[in-house]
């Protein structure tokens, strides 16, 4: 009866099945990160993580160590009674997996709140490590800028620098910000010396900056940025003028030019600090973008800045909402983990709300969060949950593995789980 | 079924009147936040409560930032407090560490951390990054709770913390603070200096609703007579009075009069 049922869900153009957990991998200590996922030299998928003591795991998507790092320091006796013993290893900065010295071998980088900046080679050994003067918590990005430095990494550390480094661990430049940097950079690419390096900061600016660490513009928000900013052409034009995302601590998520001006900006209830993730969701030839905030919510909005839809979890949404195929359905589902330590899937075209107010028992027939229900206008679109799955722990962020369509969460308490969609 | 509710242990103040006040003392484990501006009695209150708290057999620290323990002995020891009836052991040399830990008895140790001198002593040493006077309070705590039982924390002060750490995001900093110090157990004291114009208790204002507990200490001038003054404005768990009481202190010992003797205008 139950499979009758589905078949005819499945026919009428319902969503149908579950989340599953395939796996669970107990670490033992906090993450406050998200997983790297991707494929290594050999095509095979890896998860990457780094917990809070800070150890560097690589696992095979069947849950095997491929092998681990751990980050180690010589404290004197006074080093030690000046240390924070709980946090000076700790890895709040996502993996970067990339062949950073042109060795045909993939590197993993990471940053440290003790300031460092770790390359780790394939077999989980220690290439190189650059000391900052600050806490590195910008994940660090791999830009190639062309002749004669080729790929250089790119990250910020709270001693307020943006530094560039060649693959050998050299310093080229340093770009100093108005205060400490949290931001992952992103760089606008237009074509050699005419590309921007885009990061926040700290004390709410926006920066564009040349390939050769040179002021062009700069943006001031009301609030910290930790969001990493996206870049894309947001609404196709003859010229491939791209825009500029990010999210602020003051609340607005904002769309810049390519000059740093504002083009628009929409107001959420909490800070934000989800990056924003960029797809033509609803199949109406435009882009649209979908990013958390810490009111609770995940947002979706057109290329005009106007809301589609939004969807209410019981907490903050840090994480960055991944847009992919889930279901294998041709339709785009947005993935997204909430401090409420729940992972939603949730559709990408909302849910229209019919132009009636319905009764109590009609509002708690339909799915997502009764008060988007309640509060919002009959006649527009709601955020609508397809599938959630409870965890013992806020999730700190979510990856995701193309070929098996797999989900790769880490929660705070310090596991690594993954889940599949099941019919 | 009826719940089981846990019977609150108490702290004496060692304040004659205000222990009968505060339900025999302060919740054991409580941080309370010891306000009030310069020459309110803040730190010979707590040394107080210490002392007297050492000679019982408890084990306590007090971190000072500012005063050496050389002027804070001095001080203390001028008011009368005879210091050769409890076991103090003074840190003013980090190298030291260890073998100072090695020295305190089992119990009523009254441990004084000087780090106004380990502060000179560390002048111009490079540090990490996450290095900040802060790890150095919470680590000495760590290590007297490894090498022995802790029972109660001074912190003198706050306002010196704040000179000498520089937080990005002090709101969040405090919290961890105060998060640190209530998993510890340890019944916490910090004293906080009050601005001239007393508009508030704390520098960043979120040290008042994250304490448990706030004692405000001042002193009132009525004609050319300046009186002390104490009120509890906050005490969580604790049926007490909030008034203005009158602080005396006279040989060696503090006292509250309620309604207090206002001198005659």
């Amino acid at each position: 009866m139950a499979r009758l049922g589905s078949v005819l869900k499945k026919l009428s153009g319902k969503k149908t099945g579950k989340l599953e957990k395939r796996w669970d991998f107990t670490v033992g200590e906090p993450l406050i990160s998200a997983p790297f996922v991707g494929k290594d030299y050999d095509g095979n998928y890896v998860i990457i993580f780094a917990t809070t003591r800070g150890k560097v795991y690589v696992l095979s998507t069947d849950k095997k160590v491929r092998w681990t790092f751990e980050i180690e320091e010589t404290l004197d006796e006074i080093q030690m009674l000046f240390a924070d013993k709980e946090r000076s290893k700790t890895v709040s900065t996502i993996p970067l997996f990339e062949d950073i010295d042109g060795d045909q071998r993939k590197e993993i980088v990471v940053g440290s709140e003790n300031g460092k900046l770790y390359v780790i080679d394939h077999e989980g050994k220690l290439k190189w490590e650059f000391q900052t003067k600050g806490t590195i918590r910008s994940t660090p990005i791999l830009y190639d800028a062309g002749s004669p430095h080729g790929k250089i990494l790119l990250f910020g550390s709270s001693d307020h620098l943006l530094y560039a480094l060649d693959g050998k661990g050299k310093n080229i430049w340093t770009f100093m910000a108005e205060s400490g940097i949290e931001s992952s950079p992103s760089v606008l690419l237009k074509g050699g010396r005419d590309d921007q390096i885009v990061f926040g900061d700290n004390k709410g600016y926006v920066y564009g900056i040349s390939p050769l660490g040179r002021l062009l513009w700069k943006f001031k928000t009301g609030g910290q940025i930790r969001a990493k900013p996206i870049i894309t052409e947001l609404i196709s034009n003859p010229e491939h003028r791209q825009t500029i995302l990010i999210g602020s601590y003051d609340k607005n998520f904002y769309a810049l030019d390519e000059q740093g001006n504002p083009i628009w900006h929409f107001s959420s209830e909490g800070s934000i600090r989800s990056t924003a993730a960029v797809e033509d969701i609803n199949q109406d030839g435009r882009k649209e973008i979908v990013f958390g905030s810490n009111d609770n919510r995940v947002y979706a909005l057109n290329d005009r800045g106007e809301k589609l839809w939004s969807y209410e979890t019981d907490f903050w949404v840090v994480d960055r909402p991944l847009i992919v195929d889930l279901d294998n359905d041709k339709k785009f589902e947005i993935i997204v983990g909430s401090y409420d330590a729940s992972l939603y899937v949730l559709d990408s075209q909302g849910e229209f709300m019919l132009n009636y107010i319905p009764g109590v028992s009609a509002v708690a027939m339909q799915s997502g969060s009764y008060s988007d229900q309640i509060t919002t206008d009959p006649g527009h679109y709601t955020g609508k949950k397809l599938w959630e799955y409870k965890l013992d722990s806020l999730i700190v962020g979510t990856g995701f593995e193309q070929d098996n369509h797999e989900i790769v969460v880490s929660t705070r308490d310090g596991k690594v789980s993954v889940f599949v969609h099941r019919e | 079924m009826a719940l089981d509710y846990p019977t609150i242990e108490r702290v004496p103040t060692y304040v004659e009147s205000l222990d009968a006040n505060l339900q025999g003392g302060i919740p054991k484990g409580n941080i309370t936040l010891i306000s009030g501006s310069a020459g309110t009695m803040k730190s010979s209150l707590c040394f107080n409560i210490l002392y007297n708290e050492s000679l019982a057999g408890k084990n306590s620290l007090y971190i000072s930032l500012e005063q050496s323990s050389r002027s804070l002995l001095a001080h203390i020891n001028n008011l009368g407090y005879d210091l050769s009836k409890v076991n103090i052991v003074l840190i003013n040399d980090i190298a030291k560490l260890t073998q100072k830990m090695s020295e305190m008895k089992q119990s009523g140790n009254l441990v004084i951390a000087d780090v106004a001198a380990i502060r000179k002593q560390v002048k111009g040493m490079e540090m990490g990054p996450s290095a900040d006077w802060l790890n150095v309070i919470k680590n000495i705590i760590s290590r007297m709770k490894e090498a022995n039982t802790l029972d109660h924390f001074v912190l003198d002060s706050m306002s010196a913390l704040y000179v000498l750490t520089h937080f990005e995001h002090p709101r969040a900093a405090l919290f961890h603070i105060f998060e640190f110090l209530r998993d510890s157990g340890i019944t916490s004291f910090l004293i906080s200096e009050m601005p001239l114009d007393r508009s508030k208790y704390s520098q960043f204002e979120v040290e008042d609703y994250l304490a448990d507990g706030i004692i405000l200490l001042e002193l009132t001038e009525r004609q050319r007579k300046v009186t002390r003054e104490l009120s509890v404005v906050k005490m969580r768990a604790t049926n007490c009075n909030n008034d203005v009481w009158t602080l005396e202190f006279k040989n060696g010992k503090f006292k509250v009069l309620y309604g207090g003797q206002p001198p005659l205008l």
